[in-house]
């Protein structure tokens, strides 16, 4: 897209830019709609992405940008939406230099969240971190991903379908634990 | 499994079977402690998930084309992301463009020349006004009537690194974004192409 843009090659911007934003845009707007008013869902979405796509038009790599567009997301759209309705000043841009982390779970819950979500997004975070990498690769295969218990042991050498159903049974119970959430059951 | 993990797993079938997946449909379903939880999780899966494939049909359906019409403009033009920014201010405002204008011009002084602050606002909105050029009066006034501030609106102008367009297809105007110290632009204008305060305001940084 850079390269296109650098050749001035308008079309061939616009057609980028349209599987780009097409690609993101309802996963980024599931994630607004679970923070902002419905009402303001789309707007938030899309100042979100304009700014992720324009700030990363000046160095981000392909691979890079899925993590910055989250973050950009989660700061310059959800984040600011609220701090702009409490009256408060705006987040400052991210620092570019910090781009090439990878980190999967992204940036740390801004403020603006619902107390409760930011306190299960931490432990959430922390409880993958706790795991030894094939534990990690357990988790992300069954419990956040599409895998069968089946499908998600043989991804990972020496794993059975039993050790995959307790590794999982283990993470969820750290995760309530560190909530502070020490009943399991559940129900509404 | 537990409930969530359930939830959880029938959230991603239905997302990558290319449903809806509305997550507020699925959070419905549990208590308010447990909500937290598992929008976290479907948080943190929404995160990973793979790019969307292209599909045209779905595209024009969606509100992706309206986003990528504006950030067309901003990347093809000298003024950040106001071309995407403002009008969608406005909208938020509810506030037409005509009226915008005779507000801003009010504001800035510029009663009696309404007609060139107009121009100057619509080069704006099209990316077609160095962003470096605008003044900050300008931006404080404008932010005030549409409900954003001034440090915002001058972060989105400089949000893209302005476009190299070649010289001939640029509006004479735009070719200048401030005028230098020593006065050597003024020297150079043609005669009767003398900057006023509105010039100034939209123009002089």
């Amino acid at each position: 897209m850079r390269e296109a843009r650098t050749a001035g090659r308008p079309e061939a911007v616009k057609r980028a830019l349209a599987v780009l934003v097409f690609g993101y845009w309802g996963d980024a707007m599931r994630r607004v709609a679970m923070k902002v008013p419905s009402q303001d869902v789309e707007d938030v979405t899309a100042v979100a992405i304009e700014a992720a796509i324009a700030s990363a038009f000046d160095g981000v790599s392909v691979g890079e940008f899925v993590n910055w567009l989250h973050r950009i997301v989660d700061r310059r759209g959800i984040a600011d939406y609220h701090r702009r309705k409490e009256g408060r000043p705006e987040h400052e841009p991210l620092p570019t230099e910090h781009l090439g982390e990878d980190e999967v779970w992204g940036d740390e819950p801004s403020e603006a969240f619902a107390g409760d979500t930011v306190d299960a997004l931490r432990a959430l975070r922390r409880a993958h971190r706790e795991l030894r990498p094939d534990h990690q690769a357990v988790v992300d295969r069954y419990v956040f991903g599409p895998a069968s218990a089946r499908d998600a042991a043989e991804g990972v050498p020496g794993m059975t379908e039993a050790n995959v159903h307790q590794i999982a049974s283990r993470f969820e119970r750290r995760v309530r634990e560190l909530t502070g959430d020490g009943d399991t059951s559940s129900g509404p | 499994m537990t409930e969530l993990a359930e939830l959880l797993k029938r959230y991603i079938e239905e997302h990558q079977a290319g449903g809806e997946a509305d997550p507020l449909a699925h959070l419905e379903r549990v208590s308010r402690r447990e909500r937290a939880q598992l929008e976290a999780m479907i948080d943190a899966y929404l995160r990973r998930a793979p790019r969307r494939e292209w599909d045209p049909a779905a595209y024009e359906r969606s509100p992706a084309p309206r986003v990528v019409e504006s950030l067309g403009r901003s990347l093809a033009g000298q003024s950040g992301l106001w071309p995407s920014l403002l009008p969608r201010l406005r909208n938020t405002a509810r506030i037409k463009r005509s009226d915008l204008v005779a507000q801003l011009a009010d504001r800035l002084g510029a009663s009696s020349k309404r007609g060139k602050v107009a121009d100057y606002y619509n080069r704006m909105e099209q990316g077609r006004l160095p962003a470096a050029g605008v003044s900050d009066d300008v931006l404080e006034a404008l932010g005030k009537i549409v409900g954003q501030t001034s440090e915002a609106l001058r972060r989105a102008g400089e949000t893209v690194t302005p476009g190299e367009p070649p010289a001939s297809e640029l509006p004479a105007m735009t070719r200048v974004t401030r005028e230098p110290e020593d006065g050597s632009l003024r020297a150079a204008r043609a005669p009767g192409d003398e900057w006023d305060e509105v010039d100034r305001l939209f123009r002089g940084g």
